[in-house]
């Protein structure tokens, strides 16, 4: 072997870890395009996440579950503050809005038939119903979205729950995109808008600017659905407490919360990376905000983003979600990121290989998922899809359940922050949740040291006196 | 499609703390007043002292169960949300001003206000005919898909924001943003338009009589055809408008349908 | 998040605190959390002070009355001592207070001499200037505070759902220019470069009661008239320094403004008729002052607009 610290006329310095491959071939690439680059998918860089959190079992202080057989309840209702039907589901988790433009409509069908077989919701996503899609969801989130593509009250009127869509964590802030290789004949007619063009849809609503308009948006959207379903508020996570608490005020009857981690079918990749935060660090902030507001027990909280496995489910349940939605990982389950031996090629379609394939924004899914093109889309097969989204909801299921079956709950729903600790300063100070083999939640703590030394204080003075103080 | 109705249920249970609304917008409790008067397929109704919710009861009680299709109602009072959601054919008078939201989500009815509107009246109607006698707000006729939507006065900002289709009159001034993101449809404006005309086009037309403070990005001006001022004649002799002498017609410039540069993973690789 | 509310009688005066209750009452779903008032009675050679001596939300345990007392006879012992001659200090609620006095000196070390008082702060300070702003609807802070006999010139007025701060007091609009004689303003939006303007401000050495954006307004307006520009072209200024979107109202001793940001997404809806011109959020509070038929319009992006009374 040679001598790698030898004195060497060709030895490297080192290389830059702010100027990687990656970024010199982005400048690059800006150079030639003169435009910010798309592309699919969440978050690339690092951020803290799900796992560093770990559970806090019970062993002898607390009563198990018996793990695989005994009771743990996972059903499931949204919304029952205002609506006359709340959202009855029997699982905590449910599949998110995702666009038919994004996705095929053979993709839309199967995790539409695949959440009614495990007794959970779909949602429209932007764009407009489907009616396929519609059929075959036994519960049916219709989204109102800012672009208001395909929008129709009768739609409306068939939905189980409504949600407004305000923001998404992948970017929050900024609209939807479609890039004009999707935007087929069909596509474009459901949205009204000529085919073929690249879609950026609004960041705002047409018909309100603020959270007060807001508030009455959301009254006419009851009227209009005579206060029978849940009315759901979908937010980016950014200045979560903030905005939850606003949000809370404009009166709905659940909030839904999107972390940074979530993906979507096509969006800058500068906003992908550089906007929201954690969801581990938005779900407290949320609860806060609900309680701070007092209606902690009338609005439901459904979080998002990054949703991998029944441990992450958990972990959101326990920081204080009642649901879950997931996406990205359903997508996978129909056979996202897959290579099929002999049909796609996903190196020769993409630039890619499978597992680092997030180019869902070209149209070229070669798993036909995210395309519209009709030979790709014969790829998917509705059933055989269907199942397998079954397959992974039912796991996510089971895990989730397992583990609080472990932590000594009947039900999923009783697990709560105390059933976690924490890995990290960094998710224990994000989570509040204290870090593993000690008290300390980082911030919390001083916060509730500098209290007692105040009171402290204050007592010493009421007793004692300025006056009399030692002198310091 | 026909609407869910349920009948108006007694509360049964001690009101849960969350079904209170503090702002007073959501009264999930509220029963139909059942105070119209009635006669034949005509019927009356004096909202000076009933809330949103109860107007809105007692507009479907009408309308689905009285077999009623003609329906005055008078001391609107500038509420906001009222005649929303309704899908089929009907024929009311708002004698008086709305709030916000006034005859949002409509599919059929022919409504006639004679006072004003606040912000985005009619917002996403399907099809059917609004006339607002006095000024509008804000976002008038966001969204909209079809039928038309006639302001007899003046509108605020960002009048027909993302357009789908459909015609919007309004007989003064629009303010900034007109026909921002409009995607289909047209708007006839007789006074003036503010800055920012048609931002964002993506199609349908915009024809303004007055003055234009400035286009948006991507609208053009272009040549009126013979068709156009035969739509333009016909929609006034419908509402009985002064038809203004020449009219400046307004397309999209399309120069942002697509990025103008693509990587090459986004060309289209396969069809 | 709120509802904003101006009428200015322009040729008289009228029940000022009456209509301005029924107004924003009439929009109390915008903002149930608190409810202010920015009224003008009948300009004097007295000066008019409003200040409160502790928030609604403090704690009353057992030493809180001693407490307030104590800090009233301070406030009244130094209003004496920096050269005021005190007609009357009326207790207005068992926190806030209402002050006469004559004085000729500059207001600024007066109102920081006040607010050094612990948990004082002054609301407001004018020859006819007097804000009122409280926890609760429009018609609980009326009750509390015997608004509806106030009468007076032209006033503004505001209902907050509090979101970025807390609800108390503190956050509740309208806000006095400090230390600007009878300047006071009311806002419905945000500006998204505050922390610069208030940065800047604080650099000439204005110092801020709230962290509320519309403070800034207020300070800004004043200052501008006080550097010698006219209360329009102080606010047309304004709509070029100051970022965000916002729809503004302003009051100064004689006169009403209102101002409108170039992206025009905070509603105002107005009605200028005989003797009166009502400004409101939703033309439903404008209603319950003027219930017959009336004609209203939204002012347009970047538009200021002031009438005298």
């Amino acid at each position: 072997m040679a001598d790698e610290t030898a004195p060497s006329e060709t030895t490297l310095l080192g290389e830059s870890k702010i100027f990687t491959p990656e970024v010199i071939n982005d400048i690059h690439m800006k150079a030639e395009l003169g435009r910010y680059r798309m592309r699919g998918g969440g978050i690339f860089k690092k951020i803290p996440h799900w796992d560093e959190l770990v559970f806090l079992p019970g062993t002898l202080t607390r009563f198990v579950i018996e793990g695989y057989r005994e009771k743990c309840e996972t059903k499931t209702v949204l919304g029952s503050r205002f609506a006359k039907k709340p959202l009855e589901l029997d699982i905590p988790i449910y599949i998110t809005g995702m666009s038919f433009g994004a996705l095929s409509l053979e993709a839309k069908m199967a995790l539409a038939k695949g959440a009614s077989m495990a007794g959970t919701a779909t949602c429209s996503g932007e764009g407009g119903m489907i009616p396929p899609e519609r059929d075959l969801s036994t519960k049916w989130y219709y989204q109102v979205i800012q672009s208001r593509y395909g929008f129709n009250p009768h739609h409306l009127m068939l939905a189980d729950a409504v949600e407004f869509f305000i923001g998404q964590g992948c970017k929050v802030g900024m609209g939807g995109h479609l890039m004009g290789q999707k935007v087929t004949e069909q596509v474009a007619e459901m949205r009204s808008l000529p085919p073929g063009i690249d879609q950026r849809s609004p960041a705002r609503h047409p018909d309100w600017m603020g959270p007060d308009d807001l508030s009455l948006k959301v009254q006419e959207v009851r009227e209009a659905t005579d206060y029978q379903v849940p009315i759901q508020l979908k937010l980016g996570a950014s200045r979560v407490y903030d905005d939850v608490r606003m949000a809370a005020k404009c009166g709905p009857d659940v909030i839904y919360l999107d972390g940074a981690e979530g993906g979507t079918g096509a969006g800058p990749h500068i906003g992908t990376e550089e906007t929201g935060i954690p969801l581990m660090a938005a779900i407290p902030e949320a609860r806060r905000a609900l309680e701070d507001v007092g209606l902690a027990d009338e609005i439901d909280l459904v979080v998002a983003g990054g949703i991998r496995n029944g441990a992450d489910v958990a972990k959101c349940i326990a920081l204080g979600a009642t649901a879950v939605a997931i996406g990205t990982a359903a997508l996978m389950a129909l056979g996202s990121n897959k290579e099929i031996p002999g049909v796609t090629d996903y190196v020769g379609a993409t630039g890619a290989p499978a597992s680092k394939f997030y180019h869902m924004h070209t149209g070229n899914d070669p798993a036909g998922i995210t395309t519209q093109d009709p030979e790709l889309r014969k790829r998917l097969d509705v059933d055989e899809g269907a199942m397998r989204v079954y397959n992974f909801l039912h796991a996510l299921t089971l895990e989730a359940q397992m583990l609080a079956r472990a932590c000594g709950k009947t039900n999923i729903h009783s697990l709560e922050p105390e059933d976690l600790a924490a890995l990290t300063t960094e998710s224990a100070a994000m989570a509040k949740v204290p870090l593993a083999g000690t008290n300390y939640v980082p911030g919390v703590t001083e916060d509730k040291t500098l209290g007692e030394i105040k009171q402290l204080l204050e007592k010493h003075v009421a007793n004692d006196g300025l006056a009399g103080g030692s002198g310091v | 499609m026909e609407q869910v109705m349920q009948a108006p249920e007694q509360s049964t249970v001690a009101t849960k703390p969350g079904r209170y609304d503090i702002r007073g917008l959501a009264e999930p409790d509220a029963v139909a007043p059942r105070t119209a008067v009635v006669s034949g397929d005509k019927a009356e109704l004096d909202a000076a002292d009933l809330s949103t919710r109860q107007i809105n009861l007692e507009l479907r009680r009408l309308l689905n169960e009285e077999g009623v299709s003609d329906i005055t109602v008078r001391n609107p009072r500038a509420r906001h949300s009222i005649a929303v959601g309704l899908l089929e054919r009907c024929r009311i008078k708002i004698d008086g001003s709305l709030g916000y939201f006034g005859c949002g989500l409509i599919d059929g009815p022919e409504i006639h206000v004679t006072g004003r509107v606040g912000w985005s009246v009619a917002e996403n109607m399907m099809s059917g005919v609004v006339v607002v006698d006095k000024n509008a707000g804000s976002l008038t006729g966001a969204a909209i898909r079809g039928g038309d939507l006639v302001i007899r006065g003046h509108v605020g900002a960002r009048t027909g924001i993302d357009q789908k289709g459909g015609t919007i009159i309004v007989g003064g001034n629009a303010g900034s943003m007109t026909g921002f993101m409009m995607q289909r449809g047209r708007q006839i404006i007789c006074g003036d338009a503010g800055n920012g005309l048609g931002d964002s086009m993506y199609d349908g037309t915009l024809y303004v009589a007055g003055k234009v403070a400035s286009l948006g990005i991507d609208c053009v001006e272009a040549e009126m055809t013979d068709a156009d001022a035969e739509l333009i004649d016909r929609k006034f002799r419908i509402y009985g408008l002064d038809r203004p002498d020449t009219f400046r017609k307004f397309v999209c410039g399309k120069q942002l349908y697509n990025y103008d540069t693509l990587e090459p993973s986004e060309r289209k690789l396969v069809l | 998040m709120c509802g904003i509310a101006g009428i200015i009688y322009t040729n008289g005066r009228g029940d000022v605190g009456r209509d301005m209750t029924n107004m924003l009452q009439a929009m109390k779903h915008r903002g149930p959390d608190s409810t202010g008032y920015a009224l003008y009675g009948e300009p004097n050679d007295l000066l008019v002070m409003r200040f409160k001596l502790a928030d609604p939300n403090d704690g009353s345990d057992f030493g809180y009355e001693e407490r307030l007392n104590r800090s009233r006879r301070e406030v009244e012992a130094r209003l004496a001592k920096i050269g005021a001659t005190i007609d009357r200090v009326e207790g207005e609620s068992e926190y806030a207070y209402r002050a006469t006095f004559r004085y000729d000196g500059e207001l600024k070390p007066l109102a920081d001499y006040v607010e050094d008082v612990p948990g004082a702060e002054v609301l407001s300070l004018g020859h006819s200037l007097e804000i009122i702003k409280d926890l609760g609807d429009a018609e609980t802070v009326a009750e509390q505070y015997r608004l509806k006999e106030f009468t007076g010139t032209h006033a503004i007025g505001h209902v907050r759902m509090a979101t970025e701060s807390d609800v108390d007091i503190a956050g509740a609009h309208p806000y006095w220019a400090y230390p600007f004689s009878d300047v006071a303003v009311v806002h419905n939006g945000q500006l998204t470069n505050y922390h610069q303007w208030r940065r800047r401000l604080e650099r000439t050495g204005h110092r801020f009661q709230s962290e509320c954006d519309s403070e800034i307004i207020a300070v800004y307006l004043a200052q501008s008239m006080a550097d010698g520009l006219p209360l329009e072209a102080a606010m047309k200024q304004s709509l070029e320094d100051l970022d965000g979107v916002f729809t503004y109202l302003v009051v100064t001793q004689d006169q009403l403004g209102m101002a409108k940001d170039e992206m025009a997404a905070k509603p105002l809806v107005l009605h200028e008729g005989d003797g009166v011109v009502a400004l409101a959020s939703e033309e439903g509070a404008i209603r319950e002052v003027l219930n017959q038929e009336i004609d209203s319009y939204d002012p347009y992006e970047g538009e200021v607009m002031v009438w005298s009374r």
